[in-house]
Formats: structure tokens, sequence, C-alpha cells
């Protein structure tokens, strides 16, 4: 019983992770494709290892997010823009 | 217990799992047709090493002068290599195998579904399997890789059957000289423990034979991607199998694909908790208990999912880690085999010179590898530390199973 409990709490711990990000303003994937074809929107796929790798699907026109972490990454960025992050 | 079941659930769990699979993708677009004759002749050496691994084990195990002259325990440095191949693949290569079913199963079947969820609730069922009686373990791990290999066995006929597109190979697959070949051993990683399987029982010879016939699928679907997807795109994705799969049978073919990724991740990371047990259990008799039998899976069911948590599958270093300790394994399975061939003590006949050129090949790929890894630097270092975690940890069984014995 205690290790199908134990079972539980890692099941439910992966499943619900997504919860934690939830303050986090979402964009629903009809709201982008309404501003994909938008110069002034740059989506930044900011998957990286498997979460890209493994992935099927990749956004057209997505630029990679590098490695050097969201601060190097905002520094470099054009501010009059949309970004759009993009991740699993 | 169906010896049949056992030996072909275990036998082809790492064959048919998606870093197989991947492997044999990126070496087709990367090496072309001669990649077919590589994964063959890889086939036919491990096969003899597997062979060498299975008499010397079966030698051993039925005591007497042979086991004495075997020199009884193996040697510490060979013990804690494949301590700590095992278990780093184990738990790193099945971190990273269920992801990507989970991507898998979110991409292909229920978008709706987030896809770690769907991989942590494929670990919780490989731990929750690990506490049923080991009759219950074999005939899922025999039923998941069953899956795999008629999946596969399905998108063969179907893409032998249908019309090739007009594909280009890449310009210049020499530009990757040998490593494409050389790679494709890591396909064969765990056959070493595998045929410590056929120490019981008398459907031994079986494996060799269905580890060959697998392996023949396996290089008639290398040959199929090279002729339905162009090279390069082989090349530089890491999801080969799933473009060949489109390719041959469109979306019927991304779906079974999809189920073959996922049984086949089950049953790797199921089939490698079994071996973990198994390197246990084997060598450190007091070990056979239920609290190691049930707690082993348990604490490393909590390691993966916490690597999941940390967010491990999400960084670029997990492919150097796992590449890190398959080295480890196949060195401890190259030094397995050469102390095999030993034993055998067969200095003239054909199969001793065959194990002997084996081993000695995968010990220079595995430098060869290593030699040519993309972060060179982070992999020595990480091996070092699962190196020194490794002795560690045998060194204390060590001194528990003296105090046991005294």
């Amino acid at each position: 019983m205690r290790i199908l409990i134990a079972a539980l709490i890692i099941a439910l711990v992966g499943a619900f992770s997504p919860v934690l990000a939830a303050d986090v303003p979402i964009m629903t994937k009809e709201e982008l494709n309404e501003k994909l074809d938008s110069a002034d929107v740059v989506v930044i796929d900011v998957r990286q290892g498997r979460d890209w790798s493994s992935s099927e699907f990749k956004i057209k026109g997505a630029v990679r997010g590098e490695n050097g972490g969201i601060d190097s990454l905002m520094a470099s960025l054009d501010k009059s823009k949309t970004y759009v992050l993009y991740c699993s | 217990m169906n010896r049949f079941m056992i030996i072909g659930g275990m036998a082809c769990f790492w064959l048919f799992s998606p870093e197989a699979l991947t492997l044999i993708g990126v070496s087709a677009g990367r090496g072309g047709y001669p990649a077919v004759s590589a994964l063959l002749g890889w086939a036919l050496i491990i096969a003899v090493c597997l062979s060498i691994m299975i008499v010397s084990s079966r030698l051993t195990a039925a005591g007497g002068e042979d086991s004495a002259r075997f020199g009884g325990d193996e040697p510490l440095l060979l013990r804690v290599l494949l301590f700590a191949g095992i278990y780093g693949v184990a738990i790193l290569a099945s971190t990273g195998m269920l992801v990507t079913a989970g991507f898998a199963f979110n991409e292909i079947f229920f978008y709706r579904f987030p896809n770690f969820g769907f991989a942590a609730l494929l670990l919780a069922g490989v731990v929750v399997l690990q506490q049923a009686p080991e009759r219950v373990q074999y005939t899922i791990q025999y039923g998941a890789t069953l899956t795999c290999a008629v999946g596969l066995l399905v998108l063969i006929v179907a893409g032998l059957m249908g019309e090739r597109p007009v594909v280009e190979s890449l310009q210049s697959p020499s530009g990757h000289g040998v490593l494409p070949y050389v790679t494709l051993v890591v396909v064969f990683l765990g056959f070493d423990q595998i045929a410590l399987q056929a120490d019981e029982g008398d459907g031994w010879p079986l494996l060799p034979v269905v580890f060959v016939g697998s392996s023949m699928v396996l290089a008639i679907w290398l040959l199929l991607s090279i002729q339905y997807v162009n090279g390069d795109r082989l090349a530089d994705t890491s999801i080969p199998y799933l473009i060949a799969a489109r390719e041959i049978l469109g979306q019927a073919g991304r779906s079974i694909m999809g189920l073959i990724v996922i049984a086949g991740a089950f049953a790797a990371s199921h089939g490698l908790f079994i071996l973990a047990r198994i390197y246990l259990t084997a060598r450190y008799p007091s070990a056979r208990t239920p609290v190691v039998r049930r707690g082993l899976p348990l604490i490393m069911g909590l390691v993966i999912g916490l690597l999941m948590v940390m967010g491990l599958a999400g960084s670029a270093n997990l492919e150097t880690y796992i590449r890190g300790t398959v080295l480890i394994w196949l060195s401890g399975a190259a030094l397995a085999v050469l102390r095999g061939v030993r034993f055998l003590n067969q200095g003239n006949s054909v199969i001793s010179v065959a194990g002997y050129v084996g081993g000695a090949l995968m010990l220079v790929s595995v430098f060869f590898m290593a030699s040519h890894a993309s972060q060179p630097y982070l992999m020595g270092y990480y091996m070092g530390v699962i190196f020194v975690i490794s002795a560690f940890c045998i060194t204390l069984l060590e001194v528990m199973r003296k105090k046991s014995a005294s």
C-alpha cells in the first residue's frame, strides 16, 4: 500500500507540475495563430534538451532561445516587439 | 514461466528502445547504405560475444573445477564499471526515454494530456510492476517488447510494399568519418547482462538467435529509413524513427511508431530495472530479500522522478551524461567478454579469436566515441564522478558481504 502511495505521488507530481506555472500569462494557440504573420511578433522556442529534441512539433519561424538564461536573452531583444516564449 | 518469453522480453528491450531507434536513424542519415553492413557486422560480433558470455556464465553456474578456474569473484574494476554502467543507464536513459514517450503520447495521441504527466505515469507503472511477482513482470516485459517488434514489422512490410519516393543521401557522408558505424555498437548495449539470463533452463541457445533475428529487423528498418527519407533530414533530427514512419505509412505510420516508442520506453526502463536488480542479487546473495526486491525499484523510481521534476530532461547535458554511462557500461562489457574468452581457454579456436577481436573492437569503439564526444570535458568529469561513487558503493557492499560471511 505504501509503495502504491509513493508511486501515486510520483505520478501526481509529474502530472500536475504545469499548475506551478499558472501565474505566467498564457497565450492560447488560437491567439498565437492570429499573430503569427505579424512582423512585430517573435516566437522564441525556449525548450532545451529532450524537451526540444523529442518534440515533433516546431513552430515555423520560431527562433531558439540560447543557453544563457532569460536575462541575457532579454538584454539582446528589441523592446518594441512582442515576444512569445514557447516551452513544453 | 515460459523461457522464450523471458528471453524474448529481455533480449530485445534495448534493441527496440527509442534510444536505439534514434541511433539507427541518425546513423542511416550520416552513414548511408554502409550503415546497414555496419549494423549487421556488429550484430554478428555481439552474437559471438554473447555466446561466449553465455557459455562461461553457465560453466561458472555449474560449479566444479571450471568454476574454480574462473577465479571465483570478478575483478573489482569490472564490478565497479558494470555497476556504474547499469545503474547510470537505468536512471539517466530511463529519464530521457520516459520523457520521449511522454512527448509521443501528447503529440500523437492526446494533446490535452501533459507530456510530463504521461512520463510520470509511465514511471509509476514501471515501479508498480516491479512490486508484482516475477512471472507478471516478465509477461508484461515480453508483451511490451513484442508490441515494438510487431509494430516495426508492420511498418517494414508497408515500407517494402510501398513505392519509394526519390530521396537524396547526404552529399558527403564521409564528413562524419567512421563515427556513424562505430556508434552502432550502442544498439547492442546490455548483452553482457542478458547473457546471465541463460543460466537456468535449456532454452539458452535461443538467446543469440533472437538477438541476431531482432538485429536483422532493425537492419531492414535502417535500410527503409534511407530509402524513404533524405539523408540530411535523418542526420539532423533526434526523432528519425517518427519521420521515417510518417513517410512510409502517413498518419497510421505515425500512430504505430508512437505506440512503439511508448511500449519501447516502458520495456527498456522496466528491463533496465530488472538488470539493476539482477546485478545486485547475482553478486550479493544477502541482497536477495523482499525488502531489496521491492525497495530498490522504489528508490530508483524516486531518483528518476526527482530528476524529471528538476528538469534534467530539459537540459542539454542529459545526452552527454547518458553517453558517458553508456561508454562505461560498454567498456565493462568488453572486459567481461575478454575475461570470458580467457576462461574458456580455447586459444586456437575460431570462436576464441573472434571473442578477442570482438572485445578489442568494443574497447577501441569506446575510446573512439569518447574522443569524438561533443562535450569531452563535461563527459570525462561526469564519468569520473560516477566511477568514484560506484567504487564507493561497491566497497560498501563488499564490506557488508564480508561482515555477513564472518
